[in-house]
């Protein structure tokens, strides 16, 4: 009977870990976000469902690195490998480097995704990296973003 | 009625038997082994006693038969119960906060703390500072999501 019981437990926690997959999983960028996330000169921050209730957004995570061109080289071969999948929107490249990058990922379940990637060099370099799940339309979301002012 | 006639080996095997079980070291197959040594035909005037007890003890012992059935309804009820727990301890304990910020390596759980040091992070975004300023004071989830994607709104 403990055997039993055992092989329950084993196939209940499998499950609770599968389900407790993080939400960039099988996403290149999130190798950013894991290895600057925590470090100096860098601001990472998650917003998800309860901050973003009302809003279109089921999940807003950014990150922000200073002065640190590991980062966005890494940045830009993490972005360089989820684009093989994705529709680029848009990209801006300055001496034969992209600075802007956004990118229409194929939807997973019923979100839909986005990247948006920039890297500011003046007065000091600056990336800036987004990552977005949403229920709407993704186009809905890029029109919100590409809006004048 | 043709039946094996007692041996002497059953004689001597049915009293260690008799022996063992006042003892109370007879194990199941020993006391089965006993019962039906007891019923032959021969001893019908003999060990009445044990004869009734034994018999006795058989009439009262329920027989449990266990199945595969019988297994998966344990496991079945089990896996409830898990399930049920695991549920109840999701609605009954306080959800953690899923909203963060790493400033520096240093982990923040206070929203308007998460919000006020995103803004500060692209205050020096080009097109991003004067609209950034003005919102400093009063920020909602909306404008500090506008506030961080105006980066790439100002991009033509």
């Amino acid at each position: 009977m403990n055997r039993y019981i055992k092989i329950v437990l084993i196939i209940v926690f499998s499950g609770v870990s599968l389900a407790g997959a993080e939400a960039q999983s099988g996403l290149a960028i999130k190798k950013v976000f894991d290895t600057y996330g925590k470090s100096k000169d860098a601001v990472m921050v998650e917003l998800s469902m309860d901050v973003l209730q009302g809003y279109d957004f089921a999940l807003f995570k950014s990150i922000t690195v200073i002065n640190n061109d590991a980062a966005a080289e890494l940045a830009r071969e993490c972005i360089a490998i989820d684009e093989k999948d994705a529709k680029k929107v848009k990209q801006v490249v300055a001496n034969g480097v992209p600075t802007s990058v956004y990118l229409q990922l194929p939807p997973r379940g019923k979100y839909h995704r986005l990247i948006l990637y920039n890297h500011n060099r003046h007065p000091e370099s600056k990336i800036t990296l987004v990552y977005i799940e949403t229920e709407s339309d993704s186009e809905d979301i890029l029109k919100l973003i590409l809006k004048k002012k | 009625m043709m039946y094996i006639s007692f041996t002497k080996v059953n004689q001597e095997e049915l009293l260690r038997l008799i022996d063992s079980y006042y003892g109370g070291v007879t194990s199941v197959k020993d006391e089965k082994r006993l019962y039906k040594l007891l019923m032959h035909p021969s001893l019908k005037e003999s060990y009445h006693a044990e004869r009734a007890m034994l018999s006795y003890f058989k009439a009262e012992r329920p027989s449990v038969k266990v199945t595969a059935l019988t297994v998966l309804r344990r496991v079945a009820v089990v896996a409830l119960l898990v399930v049920s727990g695991m549920f109840v301890v999701q609605y009954t304990t306080p959800k953690l906060q899923a909203s963060y910020a790493y400033v520096n390596g240093v982990r923040v759980t206070d929203l308007a703390t998460i919000r006020s040091e995103a803004i500060s992070s692209l205050n020096d975004m080009p097109g991003v500072s004067t609209h950034i300023n003005m919102s400093l004071t009063d920020v909602s989830s909306g404008q500090l999501i506008e506030e961080q994607l105006s980066v790439f709104s100002t991009i033509e």
